[in-house]
């Protein structure tokens, strides 16, 4: 490495001896000098003086893949993709230079360098115009990452470097924590041994692993999925409207089924605090309390800081301070109303005042399903009916069914899908073989199928 | 410690609080310029700088819900003051070094009588043997407390010593897992 005098940048120097054969290094500088990319090296001179060559390249800075591959927690899904995506791009540009395409043919983890800039491909070592050797060359090469054709029969296409860049999608797969079936698949059918079966082009094998990223993300992934929802806002039309109930109920419904979640209060009738202060069921640790299933924290100044559960869901009480709520971002933002007739007013004042939330959620409470029925139609919106319920610290059988339907067509069920069977047979247990039972759960998920938006 | 105490009111507990500097040598004042009432606020809390003793009868009829004053080293000159206050802490500074003015301290704090309210001693990560040597001696109780808080940014880890400090009702501490999936079986 060497530093330039004058502009301070740094520069890597290769000194080739002019007794030891530099003729391919020479050529990989002329090869180099003409691809412009900003994932490959420039190579900005050659100097020579009688016992040395001088080639001035770029100074990629970084770690290579090789070393990247060593700690697994960094190979995630998202970063195999980006990786992948980046050589593609390079692979793509080589393949496609007018008249003669560049094969790299040496592909593999340690010639990709993550840098800050992002991907490097380097050392075009054996990196060959496609018909510089009509078709044929010497069997250089890692023999990991080397097609059989060429390993066989010298033969050299675009499916070569296809085939070594499938080989390295499928170690990284196997090297991560993650390990993305989709992604693995892709690596299956550009390593495949027939030629014909592999992916005809680069173009084919992005597009394929961009419907890879696309399943990754959907909904069917589970990774993905336990992100869903992360921040839901719980805002009342008016004062006393059930706001906090509801938000409790839910923190609690949520911890009872497995899923960590916290409830933060932000409106500023400080209820919690009250309810914490005259109540003695509560335990304090570290500025959140519990009371069961329940975990919340109370309002506090801005010189107070709170650590809180990783991976958690935060249920955000906003009281009836609906323009605050409006203001902040969520992945879900439940709007409570009443279905007394002096509610109703501001229940339809609050709804226009907030339409433009995507992921609004309208909740009508104290059990009246006529009126959540009237606010379905008026508002053409799905809209849950909350029972009216005791005790928001404790679970009741139709509170459970609004949030679990709430979840279910909201997202974020994921974590509670993987404890619902054994939950569900448990409880069940006796009903199992009773036709009666069997047919009365029939007609009733009937009934309530029928009853369209109200659940 | 007592800017702590006077922000963890004001954020903590959300009361009315201030911040008396009765026994310091004006760092308020060279932090921040108060205004024409003799304040300046910072995260909810009233910073008064440069308390004289003919200025404490007229801050106490400010509402305040919770007023700390910060004495210093001035215990002799506060007396009357200090004995009047709801809640008396009195940090030692427990180093060898330290050890005689702890001790001209606390020969001066026995000679008061100090009727129901008793004062509390604390001391900032005291060293076992001192802290047990100064018990014995003195007949004390010292309340130890953790050094490592930002007095603008208290952590929810030091709730309970707040608590305990400002004499407040708080809910038991008790300690719960987190992980509220592994308590279920």
């Amino acid at each position: 490495m060497v530093r330039h005098q004058q502009l301070g940048e740094y520069r890597a120097v290769k000194c080739i001896s002019k007794e030891a054969d530099s003729s391919w290094q020479i050529r990989e500088a002329k090869l180099l000098n003409h691809l412009k990319h900003p994932r490959i090296p420039i190579v900005y001179d050659i100097e020579e003086d009688d016992d040395f060559y001088y080639i001035i390249e770029e100074y990629v800075e970084g770690e290579s893949l090789e070393a990247l591959m060593l700690q697994s927690s960094f190979l995630t899904q998202s970063f195999i993709y980006d990786t992948i995506w980046e050589i593609c791009e390079v692979l793509s540009y080589l393949h496609h230079i007018a008249p003669v395409p560049v094969i790299y043919q040496d592909l593999k983890a340690e010639h990709v360098i993550i840098g800050k800039k992002g991907v490097k491909l380097i050392d075009f070592g054996i990196a060959s115009y496609l018909n510089e050797t009509e078709g044929r060359f010497q069997n250089y090469g890692t023999p990991e990452y080397t097609a059989p054709e060429k390993r066989e029969l010298a033969e050299i296409n675009v499916g070569t470097d296809i085939y070594s860049l499938g080989k390295l999608l499928g170690r990284l797969v196997l090297a991560g924590e993650e390990k993305s079936l989709g992604l693995l698949y892709i690596s299956q059918k550009a390593t495949h041994p027939m030629e014909k079966q592999r992916y005809a082009s680069i173009e084919e094998f992005q597009k394929a692993l961009g419907k890879a990223k696309e399943d990754m993300q959907s909904e069917k992934n589970p990774v993905y999925q336990k992100h869903l929802l992360r921040k839901i806002i719980v805002a009342g039309s008016r004062q006393g409207t059930g706001v906090t109930h509801i938000a409790v109920s839910f923190t609690q419904y949520l911890n009872s089924h497995h899923i960590p979640a916290v409830y933060q209060e932000k409106n500023p009738n400080n209820d919690m605090r009250k309810t914490v202060k005259t109540g003695k069921k509560f335990a304090e640790c570290g500025g959140l309390y519990r009371r069961g299933d329940f975990l919340g924290l109370p309002l506090y100044g801005e010189g107070v800081e709170i650590s809180m559960p990783k991976d958690r869901v935060l249920i955000i009480d906003w009281g009836n301070n609906l323009k605050r709520a409006g203001e902040e971002e969520a992945d879900l933002f439940l709007l409570v109303a009443g279905s007394r007739e002096w509610e109703r007013d501001s229940a339809k004042t609050s709804f226009k005042s907030l339409s433009h939330e995507k992921n609004l959620i309208f909740i009508s409470n104290y059990g009246d399903r006529k009126q959540a029925r009237r606010y379905a139609k008026e508002f053409c919106r799905p809209v849950y009916c909350f029972p009216l319920d005791k005790d928001p610290f404790t679970a009741a059988k139709e509170k459970d069914r609004i949030f679990g339907k709430l979840l279910q067509r909201e997202g974020g069920d994921n974590q509670r899908n993987l404890f619902k069977n054994r939950w569900h047979f448990r409880k069940h247990k006796r009903n199992r073989y009773n036709p009666f039972g069997y047919i009365a759960g029939k007609l009733r998920s009937i009934w309530t199928f029928s009853k369209k938006r109200i659940f | 410690m007592a800017i702590s105490l006077a922000n963890y009111a004001a954020s903590g507990l959300l009361v009315k609080s201030a911040y008396f500097e009765a026994g310091g040598q004006g760092e308020l004042s060279r932090w921040k310029r108060p205004g024409e009432s003799g304040y300046f606020t910072v995260k909810g809390v009233h910073f008064y700088p440069d308390v004289k003793q003919e200025d404490i009868p007229i801050l106490l009829n400010r509402d305040y819900e919770i007023m700390i004053f910060d004495f210093g080293e001035k215990y002799l000159s506060f007396r009357e003051e200090i004995l009047r206050c709801d809640r008396k802490i009195f940090l030692l500074n427990l180093n060898v070094w330290q050890y005689f003015a702890v001790e001209k301290l606390l020969r001066e704090l026995e000679k008061e009588e100090w009727g129901k309210v008793k004062p509390l001693f604390a001391s900032i990560l005291p060293s076992p043997k001192e802290k047990n040597q100064i018990e014995k001696a003195f007949q004390i109780h010292i309340v130890e407390i953790t050094g490592n808080w930002d007095a603008f940014q208290i952590s929810g880890e030091s709730f309970s010593m707040m608590n305990q400090l400002l004499g407040v009702n708080a809910p038991v501490k008790k300690k719960f897992c987190m992980k509220l999936t592994k308590r279920k079986k």
